[in-house]
């Protein structure tokens, strides 16, 4: 039998499943990719800081071991020293790459890529475009791929809800079942290897400034299939965001950068020194939010800030070629730990998704090479049985009968775990949240989804996600409470069991 | 206690009817028509006591960079999220954008912006993988000047706003311009120009604008797009003259 071409489930198409797909597709594999919402409309997409790269078109003889030397200590020792070192050096070619493809980064007097100092750096290495590098990066991106997915060189499932992975006997993933969003329809997908970028759980904070659709569903869903979490405890915080009823919009380091003062209680930012036309040109969309929603105007009175959750440092538990420990199963961007630890060097998120993603889509096709993969029986049978319990897992989210409202518990976890979980930890009040947790649990027992049709519901996806909420806030919390004995120079590695989540300590290698 | 009536114009599925409810929503501070909407999904009961289903509407950021929560907010396409309640008085008319098939309630589905993007190949094209390649050199002027062309949401608030989006023309909206031109001057989308100017001259093109400029006051990004179109057009005029004298 000759082996069949590999096939390669992604699941996220932000700015790391886009390249991920790239690169496995460069590898010759079949690529499929799930994604609930086109790529520019992504997390990826509101990332306004820039992207960092030693081009050192400032001339400052910045090198990718400085970036990595500063990368590493913004993480406390904590990232994975070799593959940061990797990124580091990958970062100019990367940058090149997105320069090529049409992103309109900033440009010097004789038409370079200008670079600018960003907070941590101690040399000029990030570019920007505005303030929306994630979004013209993720647009970029969004373009590739739909031209591909129209010459069907690969297949883009738009509109389509990640369910769970399909594992056969000996653990090894051969599939993802996933859910239209649309109509309903539950199916299951064989693939060789599944990468997960669906970024991380922020989303799951009351206090962030980051898209409410960021609650790590995907990760939650492996994290419960056996994959294992690293340091879910580490949050990234914005420290200057715009307080908001919804969300609390993020004001960036940029303005910091340009000369913003901040004022020493750190609540409020003066901008009277920037300059106003590089306001206006930059900046307009949010001082107009803020002016409206506060009746002050900027210019005139200090802005009113406040700090946030920006982002989930922790996630999935990978190598450095971004293989989880289910064999088959990888996994890149904000769902994947990795080039972070405790800290983030600003400017390097959108590098850490980019290089993760190629990363990652080079490794799993490896991976199916060698693993010989077969589209048999055997899987099929699989995957007909993994579509069975997901659409018995839904039915059974449809029947539930109370009268509770399954958002007011969400609310009210996401209140809880900001409360207790963000600036300021003490055992007394992480106790508390594993109690409040557990009483939520209970009262979501008693929930009823709010809606039951068929079409375009967004309940039962809701009342499901709540449980995996639960899920990761109980993981995160058990983590913060033994990080109290290891601190320093351990990564924490949570599996997950069906009373409580099991923590464990590995030294870091940085 | 402060409180705005939302009446919101609702469809269960494309082949249902529409049908109106209205909602008393509880207002607090820098509440955005979003969040409001979002509170109707804690207690779905509508001002007459009527219990009902949670409003279903597409958002994503909350920050104006994502495009994905474009409405009709009393007549005028907006972005939800960037629209401040206390902004709107009582009561507040929501409806979901006309000009695209309407898939639930607010929610509509605008799969047929990005076809037009990826089937005229608006973003370039680039086969090289970065790499070790020479780098590329884009005057700053340039690159200052058509920045803002790049910063299309593709939330269709310019093709809503369009009295020539309709169904007797094939013309998609004005966004399709402004991206086009961000690429035109970039040294390697500027390799396909031509191809891109003649599909901007083609049916559904240029020539069905008719300078109405709605687009430009709806722009959510500010983008200057009657420009976009003026500037298209001179490129499109000057490539056809150049077409006929080869």
């Amino acid at each position: 039998m000759t082996p069949k071409k590999p096939k390669i489930i992604i699941v996220g198409g932000g700015i790391s499943g886009s390249m991920a797909a790239l690169s496995a597709l460069s590898s010759a594999a079949g690529v499929s990719i799930f994604t609930t919402l086109p790529a520019c409309r992504s997390r990826s997409a509101a990332i306004s800081e820039g992207f960092n790269a030693t081009l050192d078109t400032g001339g400052e003889c910045d090198t990718p071991a400085l970036h990595a030397k500063e990368t590493l200590a913004s993480g406390n020792l904590l990232a994975h020293r070799g593959a940061v070192e990797k990124m580091c050096s990958a970062a100019p070619a990367l940058l090149n790459y997105f320069d090529r493809m049409g992103v309109m980064f900033e440009r010097t007097s004789d038409g370079l890529i200008k670079l600018i100092r960003s907070t941590g750096s101690s040399a000029k290495r990030t570019a920007v475009a505005g303030l929306s590098t994630g979004h013209q990066i993720a647009c970029v991106l969004d373009g590739k791929i739909r031209e591909l997915a129209l010459r069907e060189h690969l297949k883009l499932f738009e509109g389509w809800e990640f369910l769970s992975l399909v594992l056969d006997d000996e653990g090894n993933c051969r599939g993802i079942a996933a859910r239209n969003l649309r109509n309903g329809e539950i199916k299951a997908f064989a693939s060789s290897a599944v990468i997960i970028c669906a970024g991380g759980f922020e989303g799951i904070f009351g206090a962030k400034s980051t898209a409410p659709l960021s609650l790590g569903t995907a990760l939650a869903v492996c994290y419960m299939q056996g994959a294992h979490l690293a340091n879910p405890e580490f949050l990234a915080i914005h420290p200057f965001t715009i307080r908001a009823a919804d969300k609390c919009r993020p004001i960036g380091d940029r303005l910091i950068g340009m000369g913003a003062r901040v004022s020493a209680e750190k609540d409020t930012i003066d901008i009277s020194d920037i300059d106003p036309d590089w306001l206006r040109r930059n900046f307009s969309a949010m001082m107009d939010f803020y002016a409206r929603s506060t009746g002050q105007d900027p210019f005139e009175t200090p802005m009113k800030v406040a700090p946030a959750v920006y982002k989930s440092l922790g996630g999935l538990w990978i190598s450095e070629d971004h293989a989880t420990n289910v064999p088959g199963l990888y996994s890149a961007g904000g769902a994947a730990c990795l080039y972070h630890g405790s800290g983030i060097l600003c400017g390097n998120e959108l590098l850490a998704s980019a290089h993760g993603g190629d990363i990652a889509g080079r490794s799993s096709a490896e991976y199916s090479l060698d693993e010989n993969f077969a589209d048999d029986s055997a899987t099929a049978s699989l995957l007909d049985a993994s579509r069975k319990r997901e659409e018995d897992l839904n039915a059974h989210a449809a029947a539930l009968d109370g009268n509770e409202n399954a958002r007011v518990i969400k609310r009210e976890l996401e209140e809880a775990l900001a409360s207790a979980c963000l600036f300021k930890k003490d055992n007394a009040g992480l106790k508390q949240t594993q109690e409040k947790i557990a009483t939520l649990k209970e009262r979501f027992a008693r929930a009823r989804p709010a809606d039951t049709s068929q079409w375009d519901n967004a309940e039962i996806p809701l009342m499901r996600g709540i449980k995996l909420e639960f899920e990761l806030a109980s993981a995160m919390v058990a983590a913060s409470i033994s990080r109290e004995n290891k601190r320093g120079a351990f990564n924490t590695k949570v599996s997950w069991s069906f009373d409580e989540p099991h923590t464990s300590y590995e030294h870091s290698n940085s | 206690m402060n409180t705005v009536t939302l009446k919101i114009k609702r469809q269960d599925d494309p082949s249902d009817l529409p049908y109106w409810e209205e909602f008393e929503i509880e207002v607090k501070e820098g509440m955005t028509l979003l969040g409001a909407l979002n509170a109707i999904g804690e207690n779905p009961v509508t001002a007459e006591g009527v219990e009902t289903k949670p409003v279903v509407c597409d958002s994503s950021c909350l920050e104006s960079v994502c495009g994905a929560c474009a409405m009709l907010i009393n007549g005028r396409v907006a972005l939800a999220c960037n629209t401040l309640v206390t902004d709107l008085g009582s009561p507040v008319k929501i409806e979901p954008m006309e000009k695209f098939p309407i898939t639930r309630d607010l929610k509509v589905d605008r799969a047929k912006m990005f076809e037009t993007m990826a089937g005229a190949s608006f973003f370039s094209q680039d086969d090289c993988a970065g790499g070790n390649n020479p780098p590329l050199r884009i005057s700053p002027c340039d690159q200052q000047e058509y920045f803002i062309f790049s910063e299309c949401i593709m939330c269709g608030a310019c093709a809503e706003g369009c009295p020539q989006v309709n169904g007797r023309t094939e013309f998609p909206g004005a966004f399709m311009f402004a991206r086009a031109l961000a690429q035109n001057i970039h040294p390697i989308g500027v390799f396909e120009k031509a191809k891109r100017l003649d599909a901007l001259a083609g049916r559904g093109g240029l020539s069905d604008c008719a300078g109405a400029k709605v687009c430009e006051s709806v722009c959510p990004k500010g983008i200057p797009l009657s420009e976009a179109v003026a500037r298209a057009g001179w490129s499109a005029t000057a490539n056809a003259i150049r077409k006929i004298l080869r």
